[in-house]
């Protein structure tokens, strides 16, 4: 006995330390198996980081499972465990792998033996997959069952599958017929009866005729599994419900598949087939104008309301969100798509431009809203009154580019905006308007506290031939502060005169460049060569003559700049004879 | 890991995939060879011409297979054959083959075999002369090949026992296939009744629990697709529309797993083929159990139902790949091949693949059950022909002979009357020949029997050892004549 003592416990205590062993070893293989799941989940796929992690865990394991032939782990919701005992305990539950697995109902994890690489990726791939997604595509048993692992084995609970069968029905009366087959099968008719001659030919026939499948009809059946490898589901209902619309004959069969239609729409839209989408709005278009031509007006409305419904404010706001997260989407047919939809739909559009996040999608949807034309301002103009600049900037452009004089009263008013981007816009916009009441606005402008807006107003006011333009700007340039204004500003509205007034401004180009000061004469001056050019711009044979009578004016600068300004008019008429004038002139200011 | 180590990583998962992808595609060569070279060594002696010849490309394929990868082994685990490490995928250029193998290992015992390099030819011969001619009734057939083996020296050839205690859960399950088969089958007859319960109420279903059952004959049928051509055989059952439901999925899992279609895509044909009458739920149960023929309006209501299958399923359904599919196959499933059939169509279209494949199953298994289109029903042999000589216009021929292939000319369940006067019902397909298939006796001249006898009738010796002499089939009986319910024998 007392010999035998110190052996029991140094046995107990070796067995201890042999479990505590492996309960560290296990330990650690589970640690690179969540860590790599999670840096899996970081970075992409490819990136060298994860693919360390995925390869340490591989390496790892292996090296467990040469060992012990399998890692077993139980899985709570807490966390996972072996041998009853927890460890790994994750704090953030539901984030953690642990979660995952018991959320979908696995209870049991086990990793075999000649595991291969390959094989744990899969894992690690359907693993990453669901824990990345809030909207999995399938729970984990169905991925893990899909990816047909080998050596890694889960058990799951599935209440319904093992569910008691004894309460099914069984089939009818089968006791009953039992009897009946003893007293009714004459068995005496078939004793000894040779296979009769029919039955025989006819298997016979049938074995012969069966034969092998010939190679052509295994081509078509390969080619028919190839074919099926690229199947397109959404494509495949669309064709279906189009065959389905057609065979509808009662109004509520119609209304039903119209119905299912708009759920085809909202599926293709939250997976961003706006192609097929832009499809189904199609047939739903064509389908409208058929009916309403052949007087079927009850269908033709159940087919306007869910167009509109296409667009309504729920259905943009999702697709505001799948346009947020996806800024690599085919915005090509983003944008097909939104055109498509009914006009009811221009106001929540305009609100998207609020929402949206990317410039390359709020520039696919002005693209959209300007192509809506003119007949939508009225929808459209309301954006004006957004609370955000930037909305507001975004129709006053889309105002511009449909060029319409119905948008100028909104035009008036975003010109008075407190943001300077949209008053620049705005005057952008007007400059693509034609007509009189957008030179007064932007003779207005010239008097705008904004030099910028000035500027530009001028430069627009140059591509107009307008008399009061030239009026108004004959005034301002005569005015005594006109000198003080910045070169640029002075420089713009001399040009305009010129191009404006022709040989109407010559004299007064004139009077300007001779134009005397007793004070600020460095601007005086400024003024003069400014003027000079401008005159030199006009470029007919009045200015000319103007130009020669002012190379012997006093001053030698502006002789000197007059000369010159003679010399290059003559160059470049000599060199370029078919070009315009005016445009020469242009490329040397 | 330092930028070296990653390169000889990558490189090595390259070679990996490389190889695998080697394995897979020899593989298939490999075992079409193998089957071909056992069925011909059971017919003739070693130096046969036939023999020889068989050998040759065999020979070729084990060499080339050993150069590339040292040595070549094929094993056999959960309803799958590797080839090294490899995991052979069936498919309809392989799948009798495929099968063969593993089913003749099993009896065998034989869990592995390893060539290895230097193997000779007439090595190899030998070695398939006595697999061929291996008996597997022996008491321990694996020990007699292995001494046979020793005896003829052969030294480059392996054999490993099958492991008499499997660890593996999946096989521990085999020890009551039947049952977990037979459960999972009445599962999947509850689960067609649940959904079709709440579509008639209009209520929305999770399709979780569809799959899973869907998932669970996958699984069952891999590793024993007997059982379940069995189980499909039954066709008297109160709720005869469930009963058909899940008998056109478990065929149609059947040649889709022939096919060699991934677990993904089975598990959308099962699903798929679970509804494909979906849309029959709402039609009145008179029409549905009707005993005499439908008139016209009658028609015009049952035609609606492959349309009324893709609204039902689109309102009770989130749309992803699953839902669609099954409203596919419910759509086009009466519709032929010549897109004749209902429901008419404006415009041409191609039938998918599950569609004809669905399309098949469900005519055969309406044919012999003889309820709802033909009221009278036709035994399996006779309906399988009816549809052979009409395939061009109406199914896809060679899936229809790939159908035929699986079921053999007298399908698992059918009744048969033997030409020794006995009855029995066909348990078991034989490719290899099938007119002789496997046979449960189920009553002799004195009655029905206490305990049925299994017949093999390839096998069979009653009237002498002659070929030919065996047990044959007379003619396929008809149930419904006898009023017999063969769901007692197969249940």
């Amino acid at each position: 006995m007392f010999e035998e003592t110190p052996d029991l416990i140094s046995d107990v205590e070796e067995l201890q330390d042999q479990s505590s062993e492996l309960i560290k070893r296990v330990q650690e293989a589970v640690n690179f198996l969540v860590k790599a799941i999670k840096i899996n989940c970081i970075y992409p796929p490819d990136n060298p980081i994860p693919r360390e992690f995925r390869n340490n865990l591989f390496k790892k394991l292996t090296e467990f499972l040469e060992e012990n032939e399998e890692l077993k782990l139980g899985v709570d919701q807490s966390g996972l465990l072996f041998q009853d005992k927890l460890i790994l305990k994750e704090e953030k539950k539901d984030e953690g792998v642990a979660f995952a697995l018991y959320r979908d109902g696995i209870r049991e994890l086990s990793f075999h033996k000649e595991i291969e690489q390959e094989e744990l990726f899969s894992f690690l791939e359907a693993i990453t997959s669901c824990l990345k997604s809030s909207l999995p595509e399938d729970d984990l048993v169905t991925l893990f069952w899909e990816k047909d692992l080998p050596h890694i084995k889960f058990s799951a609970v599935d209440e319904f599958l093992t569910e008691d069968i004894n309460d099914l029905p069984l089939p009818a009366g089968s006791k009953d017929l039992k009897q009946l087959y003893y007293s009714e099968i004459d068995l005496k008719e078939s004793r000894g009866i040779e296979m009769e001659l029919p039955a025989r030919i006819q298997v016979e026939r049938f074995l012969r005729d069966l034969d092998l499948v010939p190679q052509q009809e295994l081509n078509e059946l390969k080619f028919l599994l190839e074919k099926d490898k690229s199947f397109e589901p959404l494509k495949e209902l669309f064709l279906i419900l189009k065959e389905v619309l057609s065979g509808d004959k009662e109004f509520s069969d119609f209304a039903d598949t119209i119905l299912l239609l708009e759920k085809l729409l909202d599926s293709l839209v939250s997976q961003q087939d706006f192609c097929l989408a832009s499809e189904v709005l199609v047939l739903l278009k064509n389908l409208e104008e058929t009916e309403s031509e052949g007087g079927q007006t009850r269908r033709a409305e159940r087919i306007r309301e869910a167009l509109n419904r296409a667009g309504d404010k729920e259905r943009i706001k999702i697709l505001t969100q799948i346009l947020n997260q996806n800024p690599k989407l085919d915005l090509f047919s983003a944008r097909k798509y939104l055109s498509l939809l009914s006009r009811n739909t221009i106001p929540h559009l305009v609100d998207m431009l609020g929402e949206l996040e990317n410039f390359a999608a709020r520039s696919m949807v002005c693209t959209v809203l300007e192509n809506w034309g003119e007949k939508s301002i009225e929808l459209l103009s309301k954006g004006v009154y957004d609370r955000r600049w930037y909305v507001v900037r975004n129709i006053v452009g889309v105002l511009g580019r449909i060029g319409s004089p119905q948008a100028i009263p909104f035009l008036k008013k975003t010109i008075g905006h407190e943001d300077l981007r949209v008053r620049k816009q705005t005057l952008e916009a007007l400059s693509r308007i034609k007509g009189e009441e957008v030179t007064s606005i932007l003779l207005g402008i010239l008097e705008d506290s904004e030099e910028k807006l000035r500027v530009r107003a001028a430069r627009f006011l140059s591509e107009r031939s307008s008399q009061g333009a030239f009026e108004f700007i004959s005034n301002l340039v005569s005015r005594k502060d006109f000198r003080d204004k910045s070169q640029e500003e002075k420089k713009i509205l001399l040009e305009s005169l010129a191009r404006i007034g022709k040989d109407k401004a010559v004299e007064l180009l004139k009077k300007l460049i001779l134009k005397r000061a007793w004070f600020k004469r460095e601007k005086q001056k400024e003024s003069s060569y400014l003027a000079l050019k401008a005159l030199a711009s006009v470029n007919t044979s009045l200015s000319l003559e103007a130009l020669k009578v002012l190379s012997s004016s006093r001053s030698r600068k502006i002789r000197q700049q007059a000369n010159l300004l003679i010399g290059k008019s003559h160059t470049l008429q000599k060199t370029a004879d078919s070009r315009p004038v005016e445009t020469e002139k242009e490329s040397e200011a | 890991m330092n930028k070296l180590a990653e390169q000889v990583t990558s490189q090595e998962r390259k070679q990996n995939k490389e190889n695998y992808l080697y394995l897979l595609e020899k593989g298939k060569w490999l075992v079409n060879l193998f089957y071909a070279s056992l069925r011909t060594a059971a017919l003739y002696e070693p130096n046969n011409d036939a023999f020889q010849k068989q050998i040759a490309p065999l020979m070729q394929a084990v060499s080339e297979i050993i150069s590339h990868e040292g040595d070549l082994s094929f094993s056999s685990k959960e309803g799958y054959l590797f080839l090294n490490q490899a995991r052979l995928r069936l498919d309809f250029e392989n799948y009798v083959a495929n099968r063969f193998i593993q089913e003749f290992t099993q009896k065998l015992k034989i869990y592995k075999l390893t060539l290895e390099s230097g193997i000779s030819q007439p090595e190899l011969q030998n070695l398939i002369y006595i697999l061929a001619h291996a008996d597997q009734n022996e008491e321990e057939p694996f020990e007699a090949i292995e001494k046979k083996i020793f005896e003829q020296n052969l030294g480059h050839i392996h054999l490993e026992k099958e492991r008499e205690n499997p660890a593996s859960g999946a096989e521990l399950i085999s020890l009551d296939q039947r049952q977990t088969a037979k459960r999972t089958f009445f599962k999947a007859i509850s689960v067609v009744r649940e959904f079709s319960q709440r579509t008639q109420s209009g209520k929305g279903m999770n399709l979780v629990k569809v799959k899973r059952t869907v998932q669970s004959l996958v699984d069952q049928i891999l590793q024993n697709e007997e059982i379940f051509l069995e189980l499909s055989a039954l066709k008297s059952y109160d709720e005869y529309t469930y009963l058909h439901s899940t008998n056109v999925c478990i065929l149609s899992l059947l040649l889709g797993l022939r096919l060699g279609l991934s677990k993904r895509e089975l598990c959308e044909l099962g699903l798929a083929s679970l509804f494909h009458d979906i849309g029959k739920v709402k039609l009145p149960l008179e029409l549905l159990n009707k005993p005499s023929e439908f008139d016209e309006s009658e028609w015009v209501k049952m035609r609606a139902h492959p349309v009324m299958g893709v609204k039902n399923l689109l309102a009770s359904l989130k749309l992803d790949p699953f839902s669609i599919r099954a409203m596919l196959v419910s759509f086009e499933h009466h519709l032929n091949l010549d897109l004749s059939g209902y429901p008419r169509l404006k415009e041409k279209r191609e039938l998918n693949l599950f569609s004809r494949i669905v399309s098949l199953v469900d005519s055969y298994d309406a044919m012999t059950s003889g309820r709802v289109y033909a009221k009278v029903p036709l035994p399996p042999d006779e309906a399988l022909r009816k549809m052979f000589y009409v395939r061009e216009k109406v199914y896809d021929p060679a899936l229809l002979k790939l159908f035929i292939n699986l079921l053999g000319v007298y399908p698992v369940g059918s009744l048969v009357l033997l030409n020794d006067g006995q009855i029995g019902i066909v348990i078991k397909n034989n490719p290899e020949n099938p007119s002789f298939p496997k046979v449960k006796v189920i009553a002799d001249q004195e009655g029905t029997r206490e305990t049925p006898e299994i017949l093999d009738l390839s096998q069979d010796l009653t009237f002498g050892s002659e070929p030919g002499a065996a047990r044959s089939i007379l003619r396929c009986l008809d149930p419904q004549k006898y009023n017999l319910d063969l769901s007692q024998f197969i249940l």
